[in-house]
């Protein structure tokens, strides 16, 4: 995840008493542009078990292992966030859930 | 289903070995919900959630973007496995195109089925979330052509077909993409 916002203190220098504090850029602090968009795969009743594993598998390259903990977290959870990044890469992953029959959303992460 | 329905030819090709029976019943569907999907533009944005919930404008951006694109690919879906009785081999594309369409039908039955929506009703679960509200499909049940029974049952098949053509389609080695 991208480093924090807000401000941050270095010491310009060892003989330096007073740190200097140096004030990141506000600009994403307000419009949360920096924060990841998530995508959710939610339950259904429909899709079967080892289906939602190979999806996962197929679109995202995740190992057996980690697709069944993904699909086990959306039987018995509700849902799992199967991948994250930029709002385009989320809408990709979206389609591709849609087109596979899978019931997926996306939100911009917390 | 115990009995394989696809063999792997260890070049990426696949030989069906489907009954007559199941070839039957796999026309059958895949007609009946290829001209459900062709004369319904809408029914095709309501089978999965929407991709933005709760912001219609992105939403409906999403949908110009993609919404063809969806509906296109099952649209093609549904053709291969309309045409998977008659194959002589199959591509692994032809293969998980087959699979992908009977996921569709199933989205379909289950609706007229009540499945869909009763799912989660009976099995609330722990996140405390809301979870995505599908849209009925609207669908009118005489766009159904056979009786209730035959629809349940067919549903159950589907899915044990499903499941044994990703079995064959996975232990080939082909299952990750």
């Amino acid at each position: 995840m991208t480093p924090g916002l807000g401000t941050m203190t270095v010491e310009a220098s060892m003989t330096t008493i007073a740190p200097i504090e140096i004030l990141e850029s506000h600009t994403h602090a307000h419009t949360g542009l920096d924060r990841p968009w998530q995508v959710i795969v939610w339950d259904d009743p429909v899709n079967l078990m080892n289906y939602v594993v190979y999806v996962l598998q197929k679109l995202f390259g995740y190992s057996t292992e980690h697709a069944t903990k993904l699909m086990l977290d959306v039987h018995n959870k509700g849902k799992a966030v199967v991948s994250e990044g930029s709002k385009e890469k989320a809408e990709l992953d979206v389609t591709e859930l849609h087109r596979h029959g899978l019931w997926a959303t996306m939100q911009q992460g917390g | 289903m115990t009995d394989r329905v696809l063999e792997g030819q260890g070049d990426g090709s696949f030989v069906p070995l489907l009954s007559s029976d199941w070839g039957s019943l796999i026309l059958i569907c895949a007609e009946e919900v290829l001209g459900m999907l062709e004369n319904d533009s809408d029914l095709n944005s309501q089978l999965t959630p929407a991709a933005h919930p709760g912001d219609p404008e992105e939403q409906a951006k999403f949908d110009e973007l993609v919404g063809s694109d969806i509906t296109n690919g099952r649209l093609s879906d549904l053709k291969a496995l309309a045409d998977l009785p008659n194959s002589e081999s199959l591509s692994g594309e032809r293969v998980e195109a087959s699979i992908r369409a009977l996921t569709v039908i199933r989205l379909i039955y289950g609706e007229f089925l009540d499945y869909r929506t009763q799912g989660h009703k009976k099995s609330p679960k722990q996140t405390g979330e809301e979870e995505p509200v599908l849209a009925p499909l609207g669908i009118k049940n005489d766009a159904f052509s056979r009786p209730a029974p035959f629809y349940k049952k067919t549903y159950v098949a589907l899915a044990a077909l499903q499941e044994q053509m990703l079995d064959d389609f996975v232990s080939s080695g082909s299952g990750s993409g």
